[in-house]
């Protein structure tokens, strides 16, 4: 009789301790998996690399496409670099993405279902950030807030369709550093395409 | 301090069960547990417990023979080597696509409540790192350990059953009614449909932009309307109507559907969206990287963190797993997708010797049913085949409509800081390129696994649908409108390799082909009508020929 209590208290001890160490482990830090910094790939040849027919498009030089109007080539493009940013932000801009970032919040703060996806600045405090609302009136509400707040700002307004987050309308908008300016229209009908 | 907190917690509850059996002992302990709101969940998140598994297990992309870092990619096809930058692509797609993630290679997600992967959403958990805070917000899953724990049926790359239907949630709201279930379409040819989509949307485009420049749209304030005929390749898109009203610059537009009384067939914007089962995405890229993080549990840095904080150090999902899928893996397993080999016909595999040869009996009821397929009005949305005049696949697109507005990823990052280089982009010819089926050549003396190009050097995408939005009527609505487009409004299912890819609708609730057809409503009822009221016969000859469009892959 005894050692079956001995067995008994073993056990449930045993399964209290499995369980609360393994809620220990549970969401302590996130490290880094490993992630390639070194601006080579990591992989050697891909082992399960199939052959390939030979291409008309292959080692025939740098590809030129050709762009169509409207489109806005990347000039910060410099293949050289891995999956993390070559250089750590300065002080000042990070101060300054956190300045704009609270500013836009606070207007967020107060229209309801919109929200700040991001805020990019550089040195000369010129700063960028996404907004995104649930309708096209509350987008308009939302520019019209945050340029009253900023003394006016540039804009390119768009909907935004995804499976997984449904029907958005997002604006990209441009602030301070002397950036381009201009009105928010009261029809919100005239923000897409315009 | 696990061990700490441990041995402090039954040593305090040792102390209190001091003078009882040691029963009884054990079942205060267990029961305290159990019942204190401590998460003792079994779940490995912590980097002691990932690396055993990582060691133990192996690293999943270290066994595909590593992560690709983007400027790998850019820089070989910077140096002439676009074929190798696209093998190599090729080949880790391959394998990321057929690999089950563990823990330690962040697969799945901290769910809450002990879970990885659910197939219910569950916006009630709201905790921290758990579902309903997951960066971005998740609508659903993580569902599977791979993608091809759904894309199975019809082989890798295929359809899923209507066990393998995901659920969403997309706005938290923890309401069963508001909730959606989607039928896994099979993943073949998407770099046809991607183009085709460039193309028309280009078309569209134009026609718009024209008549926005005739009428001063942006640099005068002359009153003026225009109506401007929206068709691409044959497909009708509808009409829009463009004003400039006096004393603005600015104009609007009122887009009007194609057919009377049925659904605008593409959003305001003009961009034909070929993916998903109501056209939500328009590229390629867009639609992995969100299935990655939604189905599989796998974050791309190109989700997370900001222009100024490294993304490498954000783990959106809770699973203790940063950096889990680079830009480079991401434009793997895009170009993967893009070069899935075309659907083909059980006709074209008996006439390769791939399978016995059809009975004439069966090419009579194929031949039958092609007819019937026309003449019922089926080929009207269906449209059999459709052309792409640049059979160049580029990865970024060159047409801006088709990345990430402003070339800027979702979490504000530049393409350019992460050497995804818009103008040298990884690139394949649809027609010739494909590294499936590459082993089995056609009588015209391409391989199975390329588009049919034509005397023109067009590419042929024999697709039986017209990448439109239509109305299916009241009895395929929904419950939720899912992005805005109407809850009866879906875009035409393309029916290339249907008869590999049970069951069907966007839900998966048709078994059968016929059950399909019989569902159908709206801007389809004439058509359906027409199959209800057709003889047995001409319906078993019209199923025969849709069975006819099948999937094959030689591996």
């Amino acid at each position: 009789m005894r050692s079956i209590d001995m067995k008994t208290f073993a056990g449930a001890v045993a399964a209290a301790f499995l369980a609360i160490a393994a809620a220990s482990c549970a969401k302590v830090t996130g490290e880094p998996s490993g992630g390639d910094t070194s601006g080579v790939t990591s992989a050697g040849t891909p082992a399960a690399a199939a052959p390939l027919p030979q291409s008309n498009v292959s080692n025939v030089g740098t590809q030129r496409a050709v762009m169509p109007a409207g489109t806005n080539p990347d000039p910060g493009a410099a293949p050289a670099r891995g999956e993390g940013p070559a250089t750590q932000p300065s002080a000042a801009v990070m101060q300054a993405v956190g300045s704009v970032q609270a500013k836009l919040d606070a207007v967020t703060a107060v229209l309801e279902g919109t929200r700040v996806r991001f805020v990019d600045c550089n040195e000369s405090a010129a700063c960028s950030a996404r907004l995104e609302a649930p309708s096209l009136a509350g987008l308009r509400d939302l520019l019209q807030s945050v340029s009253a707040q900023q003394g006016g700002i540039g804009f390119v307004a768009r909907e935004q369709l995804d499976a997984y987050t449904g029907r958005t309308f997002v604006a990209d908008v441009t602030m301070g550093g002397g950036q381009a300016t201009r009105p928010v229209p009261t029809d919100e009908n005239e923000l897409l395409g315009n | 301090m696990k061990l700490l907190f441990v041995n402090s917690v039954v040593t305090g509850l040792k102390r209190r069960a001091a003078g009882r059996p040691r029963w009884q002992v054990g079942a205060v302990i267990a029961m305290a547990v159990l019942g204190s709101g401590v998460s003792a969940y079994a779940l490995i998140t912590s980097s002691g417990d990932r690396a055993i598994v990582d060691n133990v297990q192996g690293d999943t992309f270290q066994a595909l023979g590593g992560h690709i870092v983007q400027s790998t990619l850019t820089n070989e096809v910077i140096a002439g080597q676009n074929a190798q930058a696209f093998q190599q692509a090729f080949a880790l797609g391959d394998g990321f696509f057929g690999a089950k993630f563990h823990a330690g290679d962040g697969g799945g997600a901290n769910v809450g409540v002990g879970e990885r992967y659910t197939r219910m959403p569950r916006a009630d958990l709201t905790g921290a790192g758990q579902w309903a805070t997951h960066t971005p917000a998740r609508a659903t899953g993580p569902n599977a350990t791979g993608c091809t724990g759904c894309h199975n049926l019809g082989g890798d790359d295929g359809g899923g059953d209507s066990a393998a239907n995901v659920h969403r949630d997309a706005n938290h709201t923890k309401a069963l009614n508001q909730m959606v279930q989607r039928n896994t379409p099979h993943v073949f040819g998407l770099g046809g449909l991607q183009k085709l989509a460039e193309e028309m949307t280009t078309d569209l485009q134009n026609a718009r932009n024209a008549a926005r420049t005739a009428l001063g749209c942006g640099s005068t304030t002359t009153a003026g309307s225009k109506t401007v005929t929206l068709t691409s390749k044959g497909v009708a898109f509808g009409t829009l109507v463009i004003t400039h009203t006096s004393g603005s610059t600015n104009c609007t537009e009122a887009l009007s559907a194609p057919v009377s009384g049925g659904a605008n067939a593409v959003s305001a914007d003009l961009i034909v969206r070929p993916f998903q089962w109501k056209g939500a995405n328009a590229f390629i890229r867009d639609f992995v990287r969100g299935a990655a993080h939604n189905e599989i549990g796998m974050q791309t840095t190109e989700l997370l963190g900001s222009p100024t904080v490294d993304p490498a150090s954000v783990d959106g999902d809770g699973d203790g797993v940063t950096n889990e899928v680079f830009v480079g893996d991401m434009t793997a397993l895009t170009l993967y997708q893009a070069a899935q080999p075309r659907p083909t016909t059980r006709q074209e595999l008996a006439s390769l010797g791939i399978i016995p040869a059809l009975s004439s009996a069966e090419t009579s009821a194929i031949a039958a049913g092609s007819t019937a397929f026309d003449s019922m009005g089926c080929s009207t949305c269906h449209v059999r085949q459709l052309t792409v005049n640049d059979v160049i696949f580029r990865e970024p697109s060159n047409n801006p409509n088709f990345r990430d507005p402003g070339n800027v990823f979702p979490n504000g990052r530049s393409y350019g800081s992460s050497s995804l280089d818009i103008n040298n982009p990884v690139s394949f010819d649809l027609t010739k390129d494909s590294p499936e089926n590459n082993n089995i050549h056609t009588a015209n003396g391409q391989t199975l696994g390329a588009f049919v190009r034509d005397s023109s050097g067009h590419a042929t995408v024999s697709l039986f649908g017209d990448l439109r939005r239509h109305d299916m009527g009241s009895g395929l609505a929904e419950e939720v409108d899912e992005i805005g487009t109407g809850k009866s409004v879906f875009e035409t299912e393309n029916l290339w390799g249907v008869g590999s890819t049970p069951p069907y609708l966007h839900d998966g609730r048709a078994a059968s082909l016929t059950e399909a057809i019989l569902e159908h409503g709206g801007e389809a009822q004439t058509a359906r009508n027409n199959f209800a009221a057709a003889s047995t016969t001409t319906q078993k000859n019209l199923v025969a020929f849709l069975n006819n469009l099948v999937l094959f892959k030689s591996e």
